[in-house]
């Protein structure tokens, strides 16, 4: 499934994240990630979001993610918002 | 259960994953997780998400979970309960409700998706009455439907509604306080009165609390956790009057033994609904830890 739009969900708070979707050209997904807890949690939150996108049944995606601390359910919740929103008329 | 201690009732804004995490230690008997006042429209479907997976994340079990839905005439709250109910909480709240059929909607809907969720627990529903039409309505209200455990008062929309301001004192709803305790008693379900919205006037809280107690609440909502310890302390049973319903239910008990069903505990005449308020009483005192 193919996102149409930019969207984004969730906002830059303590515990949530901003989750900042578009499209791109081919089948990838490009995380891009500003963390206050990038050098402990970078890879994981990366891996979450990855996974998240995969799950859902997405390509073509940058996600680009501004987190302050969210807890990966929150990081899944965001990016499904920001996707499903992207993928609307 | 559809009978529990349901003292305190604490709403929280659905939209703000940072009041999630410390749900359990705040004390409330009941959280209300918000998705319709405390949500801005634009965010309605990005907070439906973030409850999804926050009830299929995060293992509470200090208080009974509730959510409160959007009514059923918006565009939302039917896509709500698609959220809500799989995620199994212990109850819905459904505001501005106004007559049966709004129950008797909600809980078809709550019915259908629990069954094709496969969940075997009860989701009770708790309608919030918050109109003239709804108080006037409260008692079809509150028997409406067997999942009805309790019936919740909101003095902010019924003032507006009966074309009134909101006083600390109250006076303004007193007649409809008054109703909705008599509708939620016939009903056998809860009453519980509405918030306190000035966390900082506490006295005023307790002043309130008592008044709500006096009627018949068996509750209020409040808007802050430091607001749960005033209102559990107003609603706890002082120790006299544990003392009293442990004489009344002893004496009560000699009386049966000897065949009688009224007796006199020194000046005072023990009947059947003395003897069921001081049954109350002990019952609420061993919930609070207080025999």
């Amino acid at each position: 499934m193919r996102i149409k739009k930019p969207a984004q969900a969730g906002r830059r708070d303590t515990s949530d994240l901003l989750v900042e979707v578009e499209p791109i050209e081919g089948n990838g997904i490009e995380i891009v990630l500003e963390s206050s807890v990038k050098r402990l949690f970078g890879e994981r939150i990366k891996e979450v979001a990855e996974g998240t996108i995969k799950r859902l049944g997405y390509e073509g995606v940058r996600c680009k993610i501004i987190d302050d601390g969210a807890l990966d359910y929150v990081i899944q919740a965001r990016i499904e918002a920001a996707l499903m929103r992207a993928t609307e008329d | 259960m559809k009978e529990r201690l349901r003292r305190t009732r604490l709403y929280i804004p659905g939209n703000n994953p940072h009041f999630f995490e410390g749900l359990d230690l705040f004390g409330a008997d009941q959280i209300i997780i918000d998705l319709e006042d405390a949500v801005p429209v634009e965010e309605k479907d990005a907070t439906r998400i973030l409850l999804k997976y926050a009830l299929k994340n995060i293992k509470w079990n200090k208080f009974e979970l509730t959510v409160r839905i959007n009514p059923l005439s918006t565009p939302f709250g039917e896509k709500d309960l698609e959220i809500v109910v799989p995620g199994a909480p212990d109850g819905i709240y459904i505001p501005k409700a106004e007559k049966a059929d709004d129950i008797i909607a909600v809980e078809r809907i709550v019915e259908r998706i629990r069954k094709e969720s496969g969940i075997e627990k009860t989701i009770w529903i708790f309608p919030i009455i918050e109109t003239a039409r709804g108080v006037m309505n409260a008692y079809e209200i509150a028997s409406s439907s067997h999942l009805v455990a309790g019936i919740a008062f909101g003095a902010e929309d019924f003032t507006a509604d009966i074309g009134t301001k909101r006083t600390k004192e109250g006076k303004e709803s007193f007649v409809a306080r008054s109703l909705i305790v008599m509708a939620a008693k016939a009903a056998s379900v809860a009453a519980l009165d509405t918030v306190w919205s000035d966390v900082e006037d506490v006295d005023g809280l307790i002043e309130s609390t008592k008044e709500s107690k006096m009627l018949g609440f068996d509750g209020r909502g409040i808007i802050h956790p430091s607001q749960v310890e005033p209102v559990h302390n107003v609603f706890a049973p002082t120790k006299e009057e544990i003392e009293q319903a442990l004489q009344i239910i002893e004496a009560m008990e000699e009386a049966r033994k000897k065949g009688l069903g009224v007796i006199a505990l020194g000046r005072k005449m023990i009947d059947a609904p003395v003897l069921a308020r001081a049954k109350r009483i002990i019952e609420i005192a061993k919930l609070m830890g207080l025999i």
